[in-house]
């Protein structure tokens, strides 16, 4: 008897209800939500490994001051990895007047690079062509900034050391040189390995850097990394593709969790719909269960027939949802081309299955109550045509709304505290806007309106309070939601684009000795820049303790900046806390007292094993300086501005010898003011990040348009909820607008009641969502974000005229339809 | 110059699951002012449609209706609001009154929308004369179903309507409470000179009109 009463003809007859058309549509909102974001950020994780891989050349690298020992090769060959030796050292070459020029010196082997490309061409500052072969015995390739420095030409030879090499190519580009920090300031010479031993460039006086290159199948790379971790070998830094470009990651990341958000806001807010709608579909087939149960069905058996109908329909929609999803992704994908520029496996299918799992949870958490109450119809009230709608118990479909998100939010966000803070936040909203709405009623049933025009949309208000604080909660609710998006998403994009404002710093003047500080400032600002900031900077060495056997210290995780060797830091000193730094830990210093005391910033410490009041030392010279550590703090890394991974107090460090660094912003018209300062400060190196800010700048602008088109989502499951809110009760409307119609009362004056009973509804939950919106955007900004927070009226202008007017225009598009219909349908309804 | 309500050649015809029904017929029917005039017949005859199509309550699918010297034919729905307000009166088998507003707010309501001036006193005076004085602050599900058709009952002579559609008026009342009800319906129709159109199951009800219709099968039989 119950599978006939589920067969399928049957449920294509429900499908007529609005109640589970608008069901069907908000799980597939969600559901389509869930994969496709799913699905996105997988691939995006999937291209940024293949990025960070290529700009280590890499999909793992092994550095240190000495020659790789053998064993490493070894058993990476044993894994079935390929490998790549490759040797960094400055050296100098004479240019064409004779005067000695500093250049960064490459030694590689083949299969160099193990990823990406080189590219080479014959003109200078051009793409170039990719090659896949390395230069000649006898002959090196060079950037093109070392021509245009030293006067060489193309196949000129140059001395270097012993031998004597031909310049045969210029190198454009290539992949392990294009993180900021990670680079030699110096121009390049790429040469193999065949020629470096008759150079005799290379001596144990030399300051070179071994690496060895290691790529292959994942599992294998992190079976080698393993192993390389576990011989502990503290003069060796393992890198890995998790390490690179943390200005990159960082903006990713942020966009991951907005993502993230965003789609577990169209969960609450399609759950919102589904709770609606399952109310109306509970209302529509109150007759059907009260005939059920005079015929001598079961509570059970009406139970099981009406949740199977739903389960039914939200498995339908999950896999509605799936398929729209998997499309979306695709588009995503082509809409955020910079990100997801380069051919990827496709994503794994667990989008699919959580998509699934998200629909069937939402439908019987905001589903399950509504459809419970029709057990309890009264059949006696409805055999004497009274109307009534079945009651819901309004503390079970909060008990079980909750735990359905508060599964939903854990398993999607794997995040117990931004779970627990957005269900209170959700708690707090529903239990504000029940008091709100019951005090307006309350208000609403006091007020002296003697004009009808008025008095019909406050008295319908006033006289049906449970539907009204059930609209009033559902749209506060999808109003809220909606917000917290803008409101984040307002100060994603400012950030965003406050990190790479039209004069944001373009080149990195390094190098800069202290009696040149003066000079650069005059020379820059004759030149009408701004003064800059000068950051002092000196190389020191992290000195690791040994204890209980086990070496504390570098664990290889390195974030990125110590590009000269293991545990080698650029240390600057400082009496005020950096711009663009926050303490998450500890104190800022009195600059002049003792003790000496170090800042890290949070990776490091964490890649160092350290924290506030451990005391370590670096060496610097031939001294030691050791401190201890008084805070930890946060870098905004996508800023682009100069920040240091250890800061030290100035009297500290200021008897080091320390070179300055500075940022600043070169418009192209002035590109020329880099020759005359190299000339005129012998020693000082600028070098040029155009090339990563325009990238940045790219996969920013694609990443947003990820999130607007996200966004999209959330905004049609605020549509779905607001047409579920003016379809409750639509039962009871249709019947009156019938009466007010035989009554003679004009269409105009029908739409004008209903446009300000909607428009009140909207205003109300529109100012307490904006109110919450705010305080969850602070919260969300704050510890989600990190992003800074401003309190914007806009969001109440927004609120108040969104909530109002978008629930007064979808209250006259529903009226819109029912006036257009000849009265007697409603009255024979 | 046509009667105050007129019937040409009224066709409804409606889609069904078997095709098209033809709900009424060539119905054609004239009604003088003044006039009380029952249409009776079995369950599903059509007398309520009739009704409903004779004030504009809905759309004929051939045909024309005369309502108060109006084709309603070349009206939109506005229009025949704008011909309804002030004019015609209503009192339905189930009430239909508004749930939200209390009896007097339902009286008030109609005479607002007729335009006219001190509805509250009017709306007061109605209710006392159908005997709802001490009810009139009470909402529609506080009342019974013979409160309520009272309140419609004043509703519907609240605007001293020239044509009053009454359909089944006392079918969902038990004997008594139906025969106060028509009495005060015949009561009100004679003090206002209202023209009454009735649709009723009701044999001694229907004698009261001056003139009795017979529906069968979507056609009018008699006239």
């Amino acid at each position: 008897m119950l599978g006939k009463s589920l067969r399928l003809s049957r449920l294509v007859r429900d499908s007529n209800s609005t109640g589970l058309r608008i069901v069907l549509v908000a799980v597939a909102v969600a559901v389509a939500s869930v994969t496709s974001v799913g699905f996105f950020t997988d691939r995006v994780r999937l291209a940024i490994e293949q990025r960070s891989s290529e700009l280590l050349a890499a999909d793992a690298r092994i550095e240190g001051v000495d020659s790789i020992p053998d064993i490493y090769t070894v058993v990476a060959r044993r894994l079935d990895l390929k490998t790549s030796r490759q040797i960094e050292f400055p050296s100098v070459i004479l240019d064409t007047d004779g005067i000695p020029k500093l250049v960064a010196v490459k030694v590689v082997e083949k299969n160099y690079p193990l990823r990406g490309r080189l590219r080479i061409s014959n003109r200078l500052f051009v793409d170039g062509m990719e090659i896949s072969t390395l230069p000649k015995r006898g002959s090196v390739w060079v950037d093109s900034a070392l021509l245009s420095e030293t006067g060489f030409s193309l196949n000129q030879s140059v001395e270097l050391g012993a031998s004597s090499f031909r310049l045969s190519r210029i190198l454009s580009y290539e992949p392990d040189r294009a993180g900021m920090f990670s680079q030699l300031a110096a121009p390049r010479i790429l040469m193999t390995m065949e020629d470096i031993k008759d150079s005799e460039l290379l001596s144990p006086a030399s300051r070179a850097r071994y690496s060895l290159l290691v790529a292959g199948d994942s599992e294998q790379v992190s079976t080698f990394v393993e192993w390389a971790r576990d011989r502990n070998e503290p003069s060796l830094r393992i890198r890995t593709v998790e390490e690179v470009e943390p200005e990159i990651r960082s903006a990713v990341d942020r966009a991951a969790n907005f993502l993230g958000l965003a789609s577990i806001v169209a969960i609450v807010i399609s759950g919102a719909a589904i709770f609606l709608a399952t109310q109306l579909y509970a209302r529509q087939q109150q007759d059907t269960s009260a005939i059920m149960r005079c015929l001598g069905a079961s509570q059970n058996f009406v139970l099981k027939i009406f949740l199977g109908r739903l389960l039914t329909v939200a498995c339908l929609a999950s896999m509605l949802g799936c398929i729209i999803g998997l499309i979306a992704q695709y588009v995503l994908a082509g809409v955020a081309s910079n990100v997801v520029g380069v051919d990827l496996p496709m994503p794994s299918l667990r989008p699919i299955y959580s998509g699934v799992i998200v629909g069937t949870v939402i439908s019987l958490g905001f589903g399950l109550a509504p459809i419970l109450s029709l057990r309890q119809i009264s059949v006696l009230k409805l055999l004497r045509n009274e109307r009534y709608a079945p009651r819901v118990s309004s503390i079970l479909s909060t008990i079980v709304a909750l735990a359905a998100i508060f599964f939903v939010l854990l398993w999607q966000s794997r995040d117990l505290s931004l779970t627990l803070w957005i269900m209170l936040l959700l708690s707090l909203l529903v239990l504000s806007l029940m008091i709100v709405a019951t005090l307006l009623i309350w208000i609403i049933s006091r007020l002296p309106v003697r004009h009808m025009f008025l008095r019909y949309p406050l008295v319908s208000l006033a006289r049906r309070p449970s539907i009204v604080i059930l609209q009033v909660v559902v749209l506060g609710a999808g109003i809220m939601a909606l917000l917290i998006l803008a409101v984040i998403r307002v100060g994603l994009f400012d950030t965003w684009q406050a990190s790479f404002p039209d004069n944001a710093p373009n080149r990195f003047v390094i190098n800069i000795q202290p009696d040149q500080k003066s000079g650069i400032i005059a020379m820059l600002e004759s030149a009408g820049f701004i003064t800059p900031t000068l950051f002092p900077m000196a190389r020191g060495r992290f000195v690791p303790e040994k204890s209980d056997g086990v070496w504390r210290g570098w664990d290889g995780n390195d974030q990125g900046e110590n590009a000269n060797g293991p545990n080698d830091f650029n240390l600057s000193f400082s009496k005020d806390l950096p711009e663009h730094n926050r303490l998450i830990e500890g104190s800022w210093w009195e600059a002049d007292q003792d003790p000496p005391e170090w800042s890290l910033e949070e990776g490091i410490a964490d890649s160092l094993g350290v924290e506030t009041g451990d005391f370590i030392t670096f060496s610097i010279g031939e001294s030691d300086v050791t401190g201890q550590i008084a805070n930890i703090r946060r870098v905004v890394w996508d800023s682009f501005e100069v920040n240091f991974f250890v800061i030290g107090k100035p009297y500290m460090l200021e008897k080091f010898p320390f070179t300055y660094i500075t940022s600043l912003y070169l418009p192209h018209d002035q590109a020329r003011i880099t020759g005359n300062m190299v000339r005129q400060f012998p020693g000082v190196t600028i070098f040029n990040i155009e090339a990563l800010i325009s990238q940045m700048r790219s996969i920013i602008a694609d990443v947003s348009k990820a999130v607007q088109y996200v966004f999209s989502f959330t905004l049609f499951a605020g549509l779905v909820v607001l047409y579920g809110a003016v379809q409750v009760g639509a039962h009871d409307r249709m019947r009156e607008v019938a009466i007010l119609r035989s009554l003679g009362a004009k269409r105009s004056r029908i739409w004008s009641s209903q446009f300000i009973e909607f428009v009140i509804l909207g205003l109300i939950a529109g100012l307490v969502a904006a109110l919450f919106a705010s305080f969850a955007g602070y919260i969300l900004s704050k510890n989600v974000f990190e992003l800074s927070f401003k309190l914007d009226p806009v969001v109440f202008i927004y609120g108040a005229l969104g909530g109002g007017l978008g629930v007064g225009l979808a209250g006259l598009l529903t009226v819109q339809n029912l006036v257009r219909r000849p009265p007697l349908q409603g009255l024979q309804r | 110059m046509y009667p105050i309500v007129a019937a040409r050649g009224l066709t409804r015809q409606v889609l069904g699951p078997a095709g098209p029904l033809i709900i009424l017929s060539d119905v054609n029917l004239e009604i003088e002012a003044g006039e009380a005039v029952a249409i009776q017949g079995p369950s599903g005859s059509g007398k309520s449609t009739l009704l409903g199509q004779l004030a504009g309550l809905d759309t004929p699918t051939s045909g024309s209706v005369h309502l108060l010297g109006q084709n309603l034919s070349n009206l939109d729905e506005d229009g025949k609001a704008e011909i309804r307000a002030g004019k015609v009166g209503f009192v339905f088998q189930m009430f239909h009154l508004i749930s939200g507003f209390t009896a007097l707010e339902n009286v008030e309501l109609a005479l607002e929308l007729a335009g006219q001036k001190n509805s509250r006193l009017t709306a007061v005076h109605m209710l006392e004369s159908v005997g709802l004085r001490e009810r009139m602050n009470h909402l529609p599900i506080q009342l019974s179903g013979g409160e309520q058709q009272r309140v419609a009952v004043a509703r519907a002579f609240a605007i001293k309507p020239k044509v009053l559609f009454a359909d089944e008026p006392t079918g969902n009342l038990d004997s008594d409470t139906g025969k106060l009800i028509a009495n005060m319906l015949f009561a009100m129709r004679r003090e206002y000179k209202s023209t009454l159109v009735l649709v009723t199951h009701d044999a001694v009800l229907a004698s009261r009109c001056d003139r009795i219709l017979t529906m069968e099968s979507g056609r009018l039989q008699a006239v």
